[in-house]
């Protein structure tokens, strides 16, 4: 305990919470309407099928990087994928993982200027963010890690107002079940894929965790499923609530369905759920962000991830001022997703069998 | 209480404060000087040296035998010694031993060796060079000089006044010893070992101070601590130049190494019954002579809201008055800033009923409500200091007075709403429920920044207030122990002592200080 | 380099200080808790909107009053406001928002919108349609000394314990008016005996967002009955040369729903608990078959006051505001038209079935 775990940083229970906190992030808002626009009713059983279909590739990523231990994400990029593609798949990972993080920031702002603070410049709380991710960052990956274990028990009180809404809505909402049809049920995952992004900085943090020996892969895959679980119960109780009509009508669903209820001393419970939210989201950007920088030292190993950290604030700010209005955030949320496809879904398959090719092809020459 | 010998046979030489002091001519009159054969010329060298220092006695007294007459000489510091000591163990025995009569003719050893059985003190040890004589009788021993021999006798008589052991006017509890720690760090030592009889458990001491050559003890369990932190610390203490140490205080701050945290990094105790629960787990202690508070190193936060009634109490009411201890800090820390957040910025939050009462209220102050927690913190500060230097019941008297009429007078005077007040007197409630005073600094310290916070950005500042914090926190270490420990890392000990305290039965796995090989208590 | 980063950085979050935008202090602002709309009297084209507001001052010579303007919609009107009173308007406090007839005739989705546009509005602001002007209501003062908000809130909760009016909030009323297969209603005040006393008990029935109708008496407890939501209340019948009342104490509705030969039949069975609490004719009551012989005859009344209201639903206003249609598309979703529903209700065979459980007789046998 008094010098840093032996063979890393972070500790494969960490590793877990940081996979738990980085998808409960800014997704959770819109959910259930941007899925219920293609699949009505049904939009939780598309979250559903989602949410195993990660939990399948999360296998795959565990898998691929268990057979590098200490092979870094640029190592095993360039090993797996030859030297100047690794290169180019690192950068443009730090250039995505900045860009993410952007946006989420200007998520969180937004949020804010929504529901607390409607008269506040959007620079000054985004510079207050950034500060604080900054601040969050800074000490490296160890301190990030205990302050996203810290901030994992509000996860729960964030479950329980699930069921906040609960006696005003009728189950009779969604139903019938099953009834729009496998093809949208199908369709819906696809919107609902980018609330779950994140998961894919795994890659780059499992060659810092030190107890590799501890069961990693059903550390992970049960962290995505707790997540699957908890979004299909929100999705299925905002529709329960909502109806697959009105949903359509309500831009921020999450926050909204604390509305329907009154509480005898909290006159409003969204502010509970904005706390909750806001610690979460900062979690999130932190993890994001400082999968970024790690990737950049591991380009320029001469220097220490804390530099890159302060380098790379100010254009985390700037691009979070870009977008100009509410239509212009979720537009560019959008673009960002897209990318995530490839982050998310099909590096994980390329490095798999990229990892079956030349594991072959090894394995292949010992015996010749 | 067995006095441990080492320190006169061997006594570690006077730190680089003598090398520092620059090229004083003290220093070569009596650094490397040994006794010289003639007791007239080292009663002469060594008034010399404590030459205007009239509490030193120099006491003649003569040995007789087989019609030899040897003169002796005892100096010691007047108020340093037992004198009662000197003189039934010293002086007497001598006389009588001159009384009896004795046929031997041995050589000169052997004149030691009689003194050294006459003298019944129980700690003897020989010296000849000066510096060791001035540093033994400044320690409240006495030496004894003997003529035509250039070899003296220390003996231990150490005495002088010292407080009596009682019950710690800071840390009081309801069950449980009421002994604790006075100035004398021998005692202290000993009301250590009274509680733990165990060869294991060591004491090591060391000087430090060139000036006030304070000891300082090291305390700890051989076989449960974790050997690379105290060696650590060793290191440390080895390399703290200064010219006096008063106060275990001076010490924590050589130590420590977040100097400028709110968060204190060790804790400090009065209590030997704390130190000696800690000593199991694997912690280190620092006694410091002159100061009845040990140090306790490493820990972690939630050791700050523990206190040794948590168990023992029953496993309920122990967690109940730990669970209200928690409440109550982050209540403290919180709810000025909650109020100002909301009264400021979220006024659909309040129920109807309230906003009305509220708004009328405020109607009729002219301060918007940061300025009024402000004034309204700063003057329960005053209080809080004033009263604490005042002496006993004027201190009761002024802080009952100063919070009753400063409030009321504050409500007629539209100065301050009666919720104000009503927030302010809870968290200075709050504050105080903490076990020992001086973590409510942190308190008090990280308040002030959230209130500003609150009252810039509303629920959003009290957000990223409490980050930074909790940040700081995370990214704290006590000597290499993580501060949030068992929280993050996290760790199955969350359930056994950190927030909640299981049954005394679950205790049996160490915390993760100790060394790992001795990871079990029984 | 470290330290000057961190003073710069402490100088900037302090020049932050410097202007704090949202801070608002709470006796800044005028807390609305009443919103009245109203038909403009002299421009029938323009709403007319009232806020009722309390006065904080001490001094004030009234507790609460109230402002009005003239408006084509809500948005207009809370510009208008604001330039005629001292302190900024908080409308996040409002707890019940009352239409006029007209208003509610005319269709009121207008107003809604600006309300489900801001956030920080309450969800559970309660809405009711008042006879004649909403600013008279809105001015009133109660004997009873509470605000007229209060005063409003606080009886449509006992009538709504008492079965006889629905309680509609802004969320319900936006969830009724979206889904498909229901239509909303919410509480319709008239006043009692003149114009100090008021009469919650009556529903209003809206197709879409106007008001079609309103049921009163029997009916409105009818259709409460029908929506499913039996609390409290006493229901009172006259049999047997007497008068028979009992406590309702709860129940449920259950409702299936079959295709018969492309026709629709609903199946609406309504379970009853109660308890008796007058009994005038005369004889006893304390055995097993008397109480059948009760419940059997309760029944038949039931059964006759809500065949009545749902024959003016679904002949005279062919409108479902009971939300029989939600059920059909969870069964039959081929069937189901989110277009015309109303008319396939207008069609369907509604069978309905009220079950009365007498569970106790008092202490009285």
């Amino acid at each position: 305990m008094y010098q840093k775990y032996k063979n890393g940083e972070i500790s494969a229970v960490q590793s877990f919470i940081i996979i738990l906190s980085m998808s409960i992030g800014a997704g959770v808002l819109g959910l259930a309407r941007v899925v219920s626009e293609v699949s009505q009713q049904d939009a939780w059983i598309s979250v559903f099928i989602n949410g195993l279909f990660i939990s399948f590739i999360m296998i795959v990523i565990v898998y691929t990087i268990s057979r590098f231990p200490q092979y870094n994400f640029l190592q095993y990029t360039s090993y797996l994928l030859s030297k100047p593609l690794g290169y180019l798949v690192s950068i443009a990972y730090s250039v995505y993982a900045v860009l993410v993080a952007a946006v989420v920031i200007r998520f969180l702002s937004e949020m804010v200027y929504t529901w607390l603070l409607p008269n506040t410049p959007i620079y000054i709380a985004n510079f207050i963010i950034v500060i604080t991710v900054v601040y969050m960052n800074k000490s490296g990956i160890t301190a990030l890690a205990r302050f996203a274990e810290a901030l994992a028990f509000l996860l729960v009180p964030f479950a329980l107002l699930i069921f906040v809404g609960l006696p005003e809505a009728s189950f009779i909402n969604l139903r019938p079940i099953g009834g729009s049809g496998l093809v949208p049920i199908l369709k819906g995952t696809i919107p609902s894929f980018f609330s779950f992004a994140g998961y894919e900085a795994l890659l780059v943090y499992y060659p810092y965790v030190s107890d590799k020996q501890r069961p990693i892969m059903k550390y992970s895959v049960s962290a995505l499923l707790m997540i699957t679980i908890f979004y299909t119960a929100a999705v299925a109780a905002q529709i329960a609530l909502y109806g697959p009509q009105e949903i359509q009508q309500v831009l921020y669903p999450s926050i909204n369905y604390l509305t329907a209820v009154d509480f005898p001393i909290i006159e409003r419970t969204e502010i509970f759920f904005t706390i909750f939210w806001t610690f979460t989201v900062l979690v999130t950007v932190g993890i994001q962000y400082m999968a970024g920088c790690i990737v950049l030292q591991n380009i320029f190993v001469t220097r220490k991830t804390s530099f890159f950290v302060y380098l790379l604030s100010p254009v985390v700010y700037l691009l979070s001022l870009y977008p100009q209005n509410t239509a212009e955030v979720v537009d560019y949320g959008d673009k960002v997703g897209k990318l995530n496809i490839f982050f998310g879904l099909l590096l994980p398959f390329i490095l798999f069998i990229m990892y079956f090719i030349k594991g072959r092809k090894n394995h292949y020459e010992e015996n010749s | 209480m067995k006095f441990p010998k080492k320190i006169f046979k061997h006594p570690k030489p006077l730190i680089k404060g003598n090398e520092v002091s620059g090229d004083n001519e003290d220093n070569e009159v009596y650094s490397k000087f040994n006794l010289s054969e003639s007791i007239g010329m080292n009663r002469k060298h060594l008034e010399t040296i404590f030459e205007d220092c009239d509490d030193i006695i120099y006491r003649e007294v003569k040995l007789y035998r087989d019609e030899e007459i040897i003169d002796l000489l005892l100096i010691y510091t007047n108020n340093l010694v037992d004198a009662k000591e000197i003189n039934e163990n010293v002086i007497k025995p001598i006389g009588f031993y001159s009384l009896a009569n004795n046929d031997n003719h041995m050589k000169e050893e052997v004149i030691l060796d009689t003194i050294e059985e006459i003298v019944s003190v129980h700690a003897i040890s020989r010296v000849n060079n000066f510096e060791e004589i001035v540093a033994t009788i400044l320690l409240g021993n006495t030496v004894l000089l003997i003529e035509h021999y250039d070899v003296a006798l220390i003996l231990n008589t150490v005495g002088g006044d010292s407080r009596s052991i009682e019950e710690s006017p800071v840390e009081n509890i309801i069950r449980g010893p009421r002994d604790s720690f006075i100035e004398n760090i021998h005692t202290n030592i000993g009301l250590i070992r009274q509680k733990i009889k165990s060869p294991s458990l060591k004491a090591k001491n060391l000087i430090i101070g060139s000036e006030s050559q304070t000891i300082v003890s090291v305390i700890y369990m051989e076989s449960i601590v974790n050997k690379q932190a105290l060696e650590n610390i060793i290191n440390k203490l080895n390399e703290i130049q200064i010219d006096g140490i008063f106060d275990s205080g001076y010490i924590e701050q050589y130590l420590e190494s977040s100097p400028y945290s709110p968060f204190p990094q060790m804790q400090i105790t009065e209590r030997p019954d704390k130190v000696c629960g800690n000593l199991l787990e694997g912690k280190i202690i620092i006694l410091v002579d002159g100061s009845p508070m040990a140090l306790i190193l490493p820990i972690s936060f939630f050791q700050l809201f523990q206190s040794p009634e948590d168990y023992y109490e029953r496993v309920l009411y122990g967690n109940f008055t730990r669970l209200l201890r928690l409440l109550g800090f982050i209540i403290a820390t919180s709810l000025p800033s909650v109020y100002v957040a909301l009264i400021s910025f979220h006024h659909e939050m309040l129920p109807m009923d309230l906003v009305i009462d509220l708004s009328r209220t405020r109607a009729q102050v002219p301060f918007p409500p940061v300025i009024e927690a402000l004034l309204m913190e700063l003057t329960i500060e005053f209080l809080r200091e004033a009263s604490a230097r005042l002496p006993g019941t004027i201190g009761q008297t002024v802080g009952i007075v100063g919070a009753i009429v400063i409030g009321e007078a504050a409500i007629q005077a539209h100065l301050a709403s009666p919720t104000m007040v009503i927030v302010v007197a809870i968290t200075a409630l709050g504050s105080y429920i903490l076990p020992h005073y001086s973590t409510s600094y942190a308190l008090r310290m990280i308040r002030f920044p959230i209130i500003l916070m609150a009252a810039t950005f509303g629920a959003f500042g009290i957000i990223i207030a409490w980050s930074w914090v909790i940040v700081h926190l995370c990214s704290l270490e006590s000597f290499g122990y993580p501060y949030l420990s068992p929280l993050a890392p996290l760790d199955a000990d969350v359930t056994k002592d950190a927030l909640i305290r299981g049954s005394l039965r679950r205790f049996k796995e160490r915390p993760k200080t100790s060394n790992q090989k001795n990871q079990t208590r029984w | 380099m470290k330290k000057i980063v961190k003073v710069f950085v402490l100088l900037i979050l302090i020049s932050s200080l410097a202007g704090c935008w949202d801070a608002t202090d709470l006796e800044e602002l005028l807390i609305v808790y009443g919103l009245g709309i109203d038909i403009s009297n002299d421009n029938p084209d323009q709403y007319f909107f009232t806020i009722g507001f309390p006065t904080i001052i001490p001094e004030a010579p009234e507790k609460k009053h109230e402002f009005s303007t003239e408006a084509p919609s809500l948005g207009r009107a809370k510009n208008n406001l604001q330039q005629k009173v001292y302190r900024q308007i908080s409308y996040d406090n409002i707890r019940v928002i009352i239409f006029s007839e007209e208003v509610a005739k005319q269709g009121i989705m207008v107003h809604i919108d600006s309300m489900l546009r801001e956030p920080l509005f309450r969800g559970t602001t309660r809405f009711a349609v008042a006879i004649d002007r909403a600013v008279d209501m809105l001015t009133m003062e109660p004997p009873v000394s509470l605000f007229i908000s209060t005063f409003l809130f606080d009886s449509i909760e006992q009538n709504y314990e008492a079965t006889l009016v629905p309680i509609t909030t802004l969320r319900n009323f936006s969830h009724e008016y979206y889904a498909d297969g229901i239509e909303p209603a919410m509480p319709f005040i008239c006043y009692g005996a003149d114009k100090t006393e008021l009469n919650v008990g009556c529903v209003a029935l809206f197709q879409g967002d106007k008001m079609i109708e309103y049921f009163s008496g029997d009916n409105s407890r009818a259709f409460m009955l029908l929506r499913g939501e039996i609390h409290g209340g006493i229901y009172t019948f006259e049999l047997m040369d007497g008068f028979v009342s009992i406590n309702l104490k709860g129940g449920s509705g259950k409702i299936k729903t079959e295709l018969i030969n492309g026709e629709l039949h609903i199946y609406h069975d309504i379970f009853i608990n109660c308890v008796l609490s007058e009994h005038t004719p005369k004889h006893e009551m304390l055995s097993a078959n008397s109480i059948k012989a009760l419940e059997t005859q309760l029944e038949e009344k039931i059964k006759k006051s809500l065949r009545n209201a749902l024959d003016i639903l679904q002949n005279e206003l062919k409108n479902d505001n009971i939300g029989y249609g939600k059920y059909v598309k969870a069964n039959h979703p081929e069937y189901f038209d989110g277009e015309s529903w109303n008319d396939q209700f207008a069609k369907a065979i509604i069978h309905v079935n009220p079950t009365v459980r007498i569970r106790a007789l008092g202490v009285t046998p």
